[in-house]
């Protein structure tokens, strides 16, 4: 048997790795070099950079904008569809939700690609959400449907207990459904908020997500002060941020509503 | 009264009708560029026939598989024993902790894991190229290959382990009688889950890959966005997805009960 | 809080091409426990759901003391029904379970704690339990939990489908005897559903044995325990060889069936029909044993009391005599003894 020992510092060594270049690209955002080789202190110059940033900030919002809309349209899509056969899977639903899960994602974005230019659709900021929400729909529903609970059970219980329409919705179903709701949105939000292929094929001239940003300052690091090395680096710093304050947050919702 | 009938159709309609309009619409889009020529207005097998046969193409096919198996063997390689010591070593806390640490890349963007990885190998003097696109697949793919084989492998009963030994099962029969065949379907669901998509990424080899970075994900994105072949383009994202949605389909029918 | 009549009159429910009811005319006594005996898939569920009003009946009516409740939805009919897997809400403590009933009727303040605590006490739950997630509880104190619940309200009948059936048999048998205390100091009426006869048995003013969507017989539980109309409740309700007819000594044809306890080893006291045989098994059982003969080939199952057994000298392989009276061979369908 390899030893035990063996197998930890395997391990250790394998998550500390992991995490390596993140800390490398975190350290070098307070490089005010823009060469990442270059190592000339600490400061933050970078950051401050970015408040001058426009099209970062444009890029945020646009993220933003889409994010939220796509994933409150897409869960309130699967919600009422789920609600309606309460949290049970109907077979023939789940093989029509599945597909877009299972097809790579370039495959969908070229499909999506030649669908809006075929119907004429031109190209920006609803067609990036459109592609969203194609795929959100789905995950929406999966989220909504793996939850354990047997609404219709409780749902009957409730009724015999003297309970009408309303008061069951409002004090056993909606209870019960929330924890699946935000984990819907907050997974569509994220989803939606970092995805880069479907954005790149469905998105027009003049719009342009975070993601599309950074994926055109990584590739010509060095055109401008913006887009050099390191201040991408600061870029993808606060991104990296915001998303594990999300993880965290959620994970502290979840942590209480199991403890409560 | 709306009868039950008509309710869950109205409830179930605004799904499916997404569902329908922006994904298996643009899904039949795709299938029907893949047979039309755009520049003569007739249906054909042409683009198929070329992008399997023509050795331009077939040779960025074969070579993405190349890089695809790599990645596959490599992540496994690495993954398996953080999978085998985190059930079977590690209990309580330390697990829950090891979870999260090797989690959390889920939540931190792929582009930005990508360009981290570049900005640490760029730091080393690795550049552009064949090793750092082999790194980078790595890199980005080992949570993917991890969860499935510690999902799988968490459901060993924590006492068998015992049974075995007292059984008289040395080192080799614990691995080879229960250790892996527990492992086995996360093994074969990491890997096809691995192996499909690094076949069709586009951001690694583009970023990492340099000149050698010219795989499946580059030539459809060339192909259909830096070019005009969308017919040749959405034969190939049809091939890749008839790919997907057979593998997915053998792997549910022949896993569904040992993971899901 | 007397209990209402619950009538049901040729009701029959499909699902599909599946029958799961069909022609049922049952009256379950007001104030009585009548329970609904039968295997899985038997029906006896979906008729208590119609009682509650949570399925209509594709045809026939259902009466509450005489008034036709068939289109009544459930929230208005007042019944308290215990569910087989509980159905506790798993996001509230014990206390607002309870309370959930009383809430929905616009009870509040004292009178709502007053009347919880109340039930809480009857059905042997104390304080320490108020507050405590549903969740947290074993399942004998979840089961009480559920039955408070149900009868807080006051119901007019009392619907326990299984309510039994995952729990220990001592929690078991604790239970069975509270429900029946309850019961009989409330004398509300209850439809009780259960596919373990012993449970009948020890519960029942009435049991209505049912197989296959109908009613095959219904009668206080000595009455069809001692007459079995056929051969399914024979063997159901109670255990029994069933052997030919003229092997039991008839002078008749067909099967009948002859109780395990009929059945005397080495008897001396007077029986009319004597057989000699080999002991094939013999099962410790507390206070009976349970003994397999073998007679000519046909394996005879016997009851017998621990005290009579002492007695004997028997272990397998020993060579026995069992012998019954012919008044106690159970014919149906016009076989007599």
């Amino acid at each position: 048997m390899i030893s035990r020992r063996a197998l930890r510092v395997y391990t250790y060594s394998t998550a500390i790795l992991l995490y390596v270049p993140i800390a490398v690209m975190v350290i070098n955002s307070f490089n005010p070099s823009p060469y990442i080789g270059v190592w000339e202190g600490l400061s933050l110059h970078w950051y401050q950079l970015l408040l001058r940033d426009r099209e970062a900030f444009t890029a945020f919002t646009n993220s933003l904008t889409v994010a939220v809309v796509s994933s409150t349209l897409s869960t309130s899509i699967a919600l009422i569809a789920a609600f309606q056969t309460r949290g049970r899977r109907l077979v023939a639903l789940d093989s029509l939700v599945y597909p877009p899960i299972v097809m790579p994602e370039v495959a969908e974005a070229v499909a999506l690609f030649l669908a809006f230019t075929y119907v004429g659709v031109e190209k920006g900021w609803l067609t990036v959400m459109l592609g969203h929400t194609a795929f959100n729909v789905a995950f929406a529903y999966v989220t909504l449907t793996v939850s354990k609970v047997r609404f219709e059970e409780l749902e009957n219980a409730a009724r015999t207990l003297g309970a009408g329409r309303l008061e069951v919705f409002k004090n056993i179903i909606l209870p019960l459904a929330m924890p699946g709701i935000v984990a819907a949105l907050a997974i569509t939000f994220l989803l939606s908020f970092t995805n880069f292929i479907k954005t790149l094929f469905t998105t027009g001239p003049g719009f342009y997500t975070l993601p599309i940003l950074i994926w055109n300052r990584a590739r010509r690091p060095g055109v401008s002060e913006f887009a050099s090395q390191n201040a991408l680096n600061a870029l993808a710093t606060l991104v990296t941020l915001v998303a594990l304050s999300i993880a965290v947050a959620y994970t502290i919702y979840m942590v209480k509503r199991v403890r409560s | 009264m709306v009868s039950w009938r008509s309710r869950l159709v109205l409830s179930i309609a605004p799904l499916v009708l997404t569902l329908a309009t922006l994904f298996y619409a643009p899904t039949l889009a795709l299938v029907y560029y893949s047979f039309y020529d755009r520049f003569r207005g007739a249906l054909t097998v042409e683009f198929y026939l070329d992008v399997l046969l023509n050795p331009l193409y077939a040779n960025v096919i074969i070579y993405s598989l190349n890089i695809a198996v790599i990645t596959v063997l490599a992540t496994l390689a690495l993954t398996l024993p953080v999978a085998a010591y985190m059930t079977l070593y590690s209990r309580g806390l330390e697990r829950v902790l090891l979870l999260v640490v090797f989690t959390t890349p889920f939540w931190i963007d792929f582009l930005l894991r990508a360009w981290a990885l570049k900005s640490l190998l760029y730091m080393l003097g690795v550049r552009e190229g064949f090793l750092a696109l082999i790194l980078g697949m790595i890199y980005d793919y080992i949570p993917f290959m991890l969860l499935p084989i510690y999902a799988s492998l968490a459901r060993m009963p924590p006492n068998i382990v015992y049974a075995a030994r007292t059984l008289g099962a040395g080192a080799l029969d614990l691995w080879a009688r229960i250790i892996v065949p527990y492992a086995l379907p996360g093994i074969l669901v990491g890997s096809t889950l691995v192996l499909l998509m690094s076949l069709t990424e586009l951001v690694i080899p583009t970023l990492l890959g340099g000149v050698r970075g010219f795989t499946l994900g580059p030539l459809i994105y060339t192909l259909i966005l830096a070019g005009d072949e969308w017919s040749r383009g959405a034969a190939l994202a049809i091939i890749v997805t008839v790919l997907s949605v057979l593998t997915a389909i053998l792997a549910y029918r022949r896993f569904r009960g040992l993971m899901f | 809080m007397a209990g209402a009549e619950v009538r049901f009159e040729d009701v029959w429910k499909s699902y599909g091409r599946v029958v799961a009811l069909r022609e049922v005319t049952l009256t379950a006594q007001g104030g009585r426990i009548t329970v609904l005996l039968g295997p899985s898939g038997c029906g006896k569920t979906t008729l208590l759901k119609i009682a509650a009003g949570l399925l209509q009946p594709d045809r026939g009516r259902v009466y509450f003391n005489d008034l036709d409740y068939t289109d009544v939805p459930a929230e208005r009919r007042d019944v308290g029904m215990v569910f087989q897997d509980l159905a506790l809400f798993p996001h509230m403590s014990v206390f607002d379970n309870i309370a959930f009933g009383l809430r929905v009727r616009g009870i509040r303040g004292l009178e709502l704690e007053r009347r919880v605590k109340e039930m809480l006490d009857l059905v042997g739950l104390d304080r320490s339990f108020y507050n405590r997630r549903v969740t947290e509880l074993s399942g004998g104190q979840q089961q009480r939990v559920a039955l408070a619940r149900a009868l807080v309200i006051e119901p007019k009948v009392l619907l326990l489908d299984e309510p039994l059936a995952h729990l220990d048999y001592k929690v078991k048998q604790r239970l069975l005897e509270e429900i029946r205390r309850i019961q009989r100091s409330l004398r509300i009426t209850t439809i009780y559903v259960t596919h373990d006869q012993l449970e009948a048995m020890s519960v029942a003013d009435v049991v209505a044995v049912m197989r296959e969507g109908s009613v095959v017989q219904v009668g206080p539980p000595r009455e069809v325990y001692e007459n079995p109309k056929d051969l399914y409740v024979a063997s159901f309700f109670g255990d029994a060889n069933i052997v030919d007819s003229k092997f039991a000594g008839l002078n008749s044809e067909g099967l009948v069936a002859l109780r395990l306890e009929d059945v005397i080893l080495n008897p001396n006291e007077s029986v009319d029909i004597v057989y000699e045989g080999v002991v094939e098994d013999v099962v410790f059982q507390g206070a009976f044993v349970s003994l397999e003969v073998n007679v000519n080939g046909r394996v005879l199952k016997l009851l017998v009391p621990r005290r009579d057994f002492a007695r004997e000298d028997v272990s397998v392989g020993s060579r026995v005599r069992v012998g019954w009276r012919l008044s106690n061979v159970r014919g149906f369908n016009g076989v007599m003894a």
